[in-house]
């Protein structure tokens, strides 16, 4: 009876899943300190391969593929960091010198949004107040944030060295390391196995290919907007709302933050160049809510609003603004792999019967 | 199982990479295929162990690729009619190269057997990185399928039509 009730194709889809996801969480408990290093190593070799492949179909060997297309990213890298590296130190030294000034400039803005206020509504705001409600708010912020990105510094330093090798391994071994994982598979479950692995490859290939133009799209918006309307730190700013808009619902609100910010520690900051930056950015959620969210990323992620609620809330409280942007694809994933499985063991049981 | 960071250091290539590609070069679906490309294309296939007795595959099963028999021999069976027995060399399950369509028969081992799996997915990889070799396996295949279906339909009129008539 209870065997019985094991074999049906969902109970036991149900429980490879399971298994799988405990093997999973293992695995990454284990992998801890390395877990940045494997992820950006693994979206490096995303981004890599194409290139080993396209060098190979010119003839070149496997080996001499991945050593060349290692050689380029290293000369990209190495060539980024050349000339991003003076223009960041420039841009991080005005800001934090314009930092000092952040009460000044608040209690400036305010002073004209509290004169549009009284004119036109005859309400009376006090600015004052306001600004040091936020800035007693942000400071307790900002602690937390030095303290976090010590700790990140620290994993980056460690990173550097890894990740490169990482990538080298990835980019020569994968296929085999693929391979022999699936070699675990009994007979019965071998093509099984890889009609599963290949579905769920080719529909996260969608869902991450969707995304990137999604993050690139909003990227450009922004940064053309901020630059049209003279907002200083235009590229940097067109980046990081790109990213927080990755966050679903609540990169939204997120993602008006940044610009916001640097509007306030502008040499003068005003209330219209403000609203415009916010104007900027709620045209680019627009275009990506209307245009690009349902033809590229939607049709992949077909998750339920409540779960992506609820996942975003607790990646966020767990694993923070990493956890945000990721529990999307993770979830999608787990999706896939589940529906995929069932599947595949319904068509079995089926023909078996 | 090799591990392959071990085998970077100290690589090898395994014994059955050279007996598949011996086979392979004799095999109607490599036909006009150099031997370098059957080489770098059997590396990445999948060698497998069947016992005795052994169902491989069934009727109706989803097909994830073709498999090529290094040793030992497969019943193909119809509804518990064996149809033909395969030898070492024999390639069989091509049509799950072409589309994931269900498969066509029983697949049983008669003997220990060693095969070897060719995926679709490793075809349509090498579909991206040689396409011009990869078009000259997809001709084969079709002529391969083409005979098939030749053998079939006179297979058809030469026993299925005079028997119905006969009725």
């Amino acid at each position: 009876m209870l065997m019985r009730f094991v074999q049906q194709p969902t109970v036991l889809a149900l429980l490879l899943f399971v298994t799988g996801i405990l093997v999973v969480a293992m695995v990454l408990i284990i992998s801890g300190p390395m877990l940045m290093a494997l992820a950006v190593s693994s979206m490096c070799y995303a981004a890599l391969r194409p290139t080993a492949d396209a060098l190979v179909r010119r003839g070149l060997s496997d080996n001499a593929a991945v050593a060349f297309t290692m050689l380029l990213m290293t000369l990209m890298l190495l060539t980024i960091c050349l000339l991003l590296l003076p223009i960041l130190a420039t841009q991080v030294a005005s800001l934090s010198a314009r930092m000092g000034h952040l009460d000044e400039q608040l209690i400036h803005m305010l002073d004209q949004l509290a004169d549009l206020v009284v004119q036109h509504t005859g309400f009376h705001l006090d600015a004052a107040s306001i600004a040091s409600n936020i800035l007693a708010n942000l400071g307790e912020q900002a602690a937390k944030l030095g303290d976090k990105l010590a700790e990140w510094f620290h994993h980056v330093a460690f990173s550097l060295v890894l990740i490169p090798l990482l990538v080298f391994f990835l980019l020569r071994d994968y296929h085999q390391l693929r391979n022999d994982a699936m070699q675990l598979l009994p007979n019965r479950y071998f093509e099984l196995g890889w009609l599963v692995y290949n579905r769920v490859a080719a529909q996260l290939q969608s869902y991450v290919r969707g995304l990137s133009i999604q993050g690139i799209a909003m990227m450009m918006m922004c940064m053309l907007g901020f630059y049209l309307i003279g907002v200083d730190f235009a590229p940097m700013l067109g980046v990081s709302t790109a990213l927080l808009n990755l966050i679903p619902f609540f990169g939204i609100s997120l993602a008006k933050i940044p610009p916001l910010l640097v509007v306030m520690l502008s040499d003068d900051p005003d209330f219209i160049t403000a609203a415009m930056a916010l104007g900027v950015v709620f045209f680019a959620q627009t275009v990506d809510a209307v245009l690009l969210v349902p033809r590229v990323v939607a049709r992949s992620a077909d998750l339920h609003p409540l779960t992506v609620m609820i996942g975003v809330a607790l990646a966020g409280y767990y694993f923070g603004f990493f956890g945000m942007i990721l529990v999307v694809p993770v979830m999608f994933s787990m999706k896939v792999v589940f529906s995929e499985l069932r599947k595949g063991l319904h068509q079995l049981h089926r023909h078996a019967e | 199982m090799g591990h392959p960071l071990w085998e970077n250091f100290f690589r090898h290539q395994h014994d059955w990479v050279y007996r598949c590609c011996r086979l392979c070069e004799s095999s109607p679906l490599f036909r006009g295929i150099p031997k370098r490309a059957i080489r770098w294309l059997v590396s990445r296939m999948h060698v497998r162990h069947f016992d005795a007795g052994e169902t491989v595959f069934r009727m109706g099963d989803p097909g994830a690729g073709a498999l090529l028999l290094l040793s030992g021999s497969v019943n193909i069976m119809i509804n518990g009619v064996c149809v033909a027995t395969l030898h070492e060399g024999d390639l069989f399950g091509e049509v799950a190269l072409a589309n994931d369509l269900p498969r066509t028969a029983d697949a049983v081992t008669a003997s220990p057997c060693e095969m070897v799996f060719f995926l679709r997915s490793d075809l349509q990889e090498w579909i991206d990185t040689s396409p011009r070799q990869a078009s000259t396996l997809l001709v084969n295949l079709s002529d391969i399928l083409a005979r098939r279906l030749m053998q079939a339909n006179v297979r058809y009129e030469q026993e299925v039509i005079p028997q119905e008539n006969s009725n």
